[in-house]
């Protein structure tokens, strides 16, 4: 059997990173993070995008190198294509293009919302098709019907904002910093879920998120007249209520799509996935 | 151009031996330009003026100019960039591809400043031998990217960004040399920066420009660190941060 080796390059928002795959195998995976944003509130593109371009090259070396491989020696080159913020994308997209040129080899294009649900073939244990995938992240918040590879139906999505995004954007009006929902997460694990939101009322399977974060602002700006230091008395509660929410909008959804798919197994994919709450109320629901 | 470390007669013969064959990449404005040089001489130019189209369009564009000229990237002795100033998403456009190059192949990475690049250009167009060369590339709004050369290229004003009024460049006018100015910035300024002793010619930036001024980097030996290279980009990124309050001074 011939060994295939190939190059994968990601720089869709503000990490710049490159792997290796020989034979379906993972041999190196690297990645450069950019904390410059955190002092920002956000991920700012421009700044983004200047990050990539001097990462690209020392993220790809080390890649080549953790692997015991020469670029040469690759035999085909992958790059995310999007959905992503364009200026980082193309520093991504460019170099692999030029790559690929130089090298001779292909160039595969891969859709970023494919990889997250993808991402689970990096190792055993596989999950078996069909399987339903729930896509959290700071820009995405998608429940994915996944019946091949490449044969994916989205089953719904949120309206406005992602799940990721309402961590952190409630998470700043508490005052926390970017990213906030690694903090609230934490913070939650000390505290009681003494808070109610309303919930949206969507038919089907869709999401929202903008209307908590009103709801939110305008509870705490009700009981802040009352009491000034409010947040400060209550935040582990605030974020064990908030996350409980959040957690119940996407489980409440995810039940609704296996119920009505009859589809038992499901991923969870993207950097909400890393919630632990979510995934103790995920993993525990074996039916 | 003066001051080389290098012996004239070295690089006389670097030149005329036809050694260098350098791949060149300009790409700071709406104009993206690839085109390949072997001692100096232009083997093939490739252009496409359409903006935003660089991402898109530069690898086709390399893969041409090596068609036309019947060579291969694996034969070239170096990779030439325009490094800026200039539009932020082009140059990266330009660095990462010129990466990927020299990366993928082990060839050196050649930076060659656009300002001059240009200036080069003008002079060539112009010969005037007395004259004050202001090339200027646009930065939105009445913000231009700017330097003043003589016709040695030799830097006479700094490479700056500059909100141009109508007396910007009054101390550089006078009766014995001309002030010219070109480059896509240069147009939305001929209003207001037009008086006696100035004079505005339009040429369009491209790799061409670059032939020479790569090739003397290249007889010198100055070349880039391929892995942590950054474009001229002259000014930090913008940012704006949001003023809003939601608790009074607390938040």
């Amino acid at each position: 059997m011939v060994d295939i080796a190939i190059l994968g390059i990601e720089s869709s928002c503000d990490d710049t990173a490159a792997a290796i795959f020989k034979n379906g195998v993972v041999l190196s995976n690297f990645v450069a993070n950019q904390e410059i944003h955190e002092q920002y509130g956000g991920v700012v593109p421009e700044v983004a995008s200047r990050a990539h371009q001097v990462h690209i090259v020392p993220v790809v070396d080390r890649a080549l190198k953790e692997a015991g491989l020469l670029p040469t020696e690759l035999q085909a080159v992958a790059f995310t294509r999007g959905p992503g913020l364009l200026g980082s994308l193309l520093v991504g997209v460019s170099f692999a293009k030029a790559l690929a040129l130089s090298l001779d080899l292909p160039l595969i294009e891969v859709n970023h919302m494919e990889a997250h649900v993808l991402a689970h073939f990096a190792e055993p244990p596989y999950p078996p098709f069909p399987f339903l995938c729930l896509t959290v992240s700071g820009g995405h918040t998608q429940i994915l019907r996944v019946d091949d590879f490449h044969q994916m139906t989205v089953l719904g999505e949120t309206l406005d904002d992602a799940a990721g995004e309402a961590f952190d954007k409630t998470g700043k009006l508490l005052g926390l910093g970017y990213p906030a929902g690694p903090q609230i997460d934490r913070l939650a694990q000390e505290g009681n879920v003494r808070f109610d939101f309303p919930e949206p009322q969507l038919k089907g399977l869709d999401f929202s998120f903008s209307g908590l974060k009103t709801a939110i602002l305008y509870f705490l700006k009700k009981e802040m007249s009352e009491n000034p230091r409010f947040i400060e008395d209550n935040l582990a509660d605030l974020c064990a209520s908030i996350q409980y929410k959040i957690v119940q909008i996407l489980v409440k959804r995810l039940a609704k799509a296996a119920k009505e798919t009859r589809i038992r197994h499901i991923a969870i994919a993207g950097g909400v996935s890393a919630n632990s709450y979510l995934r103790k109320n995920t993993t525990g629901n074996r039916r | 151009m003066k001051g080389t470390p290098f012996p004239a007669k070295i690089r006389i013969l670097w030149y005329f031996a036809g050694m260098s064959r350098i791949l060149l990449i300009e790409s700071a404005t709406a104009v993206c330009s690839v085109a390949l040089s072997e001692g100096g001489q232009l083997l093939s130019l490739q252009e496409v003026s359409t903006p935003n189209e660089h991402g898109k369009v530069m690898t086709r564009l390399i893969e041409r100019c090596m068609a036309e000229s019947g060579t291969s990237l694996h034969t070239l002795d170096a990779v030439a960039l325009s490094a800026g100033p200039g539009s932020y998403t082009a140059l990266r456009v330009g660095a990462a591809t010129a990466k990927g190059i020299c990366f993928a192949l082990g060839k050196p990475l050649i930076k060659v400043d656009t300002l001059q690049s240009l200036a080069w250009g003008m002079a060539a167009e112009v010969g005037d031998v007395h004259a004050w060369y202001c090339p200027m590339i646009d930065a939105r709004r009445m913000e231009v990217y700017t330097a003043i050369y003589n016709a040695e290229l030799e830097i006479q004003a700094p490479v700056q960004a500059l909100i141009v009024e109508p007396d910007s460049f009054d101390p550089w006018i006078n009766a014995e040399r001309q002030l010219i100015f070109s480059g896509d910035g240069a147009a939305k300024c001929t209003s207001i920066l037009s008086k006696p002793g100035t004079r505005f010619i339009d040429i369009k930036i491209g790799a061409s420009f670059m032939v020479a001024l790569a090739e003397t980097a290249f007889g010198k030996g100055q070349f880039e660190d391929v892995a942590y290279f950054s474009p001229t980009y002259l000014k930090p990124p913008n940012i704006t941060t949001s003023k809003k309050k939601w608790w009074g001074d607390q938040g």
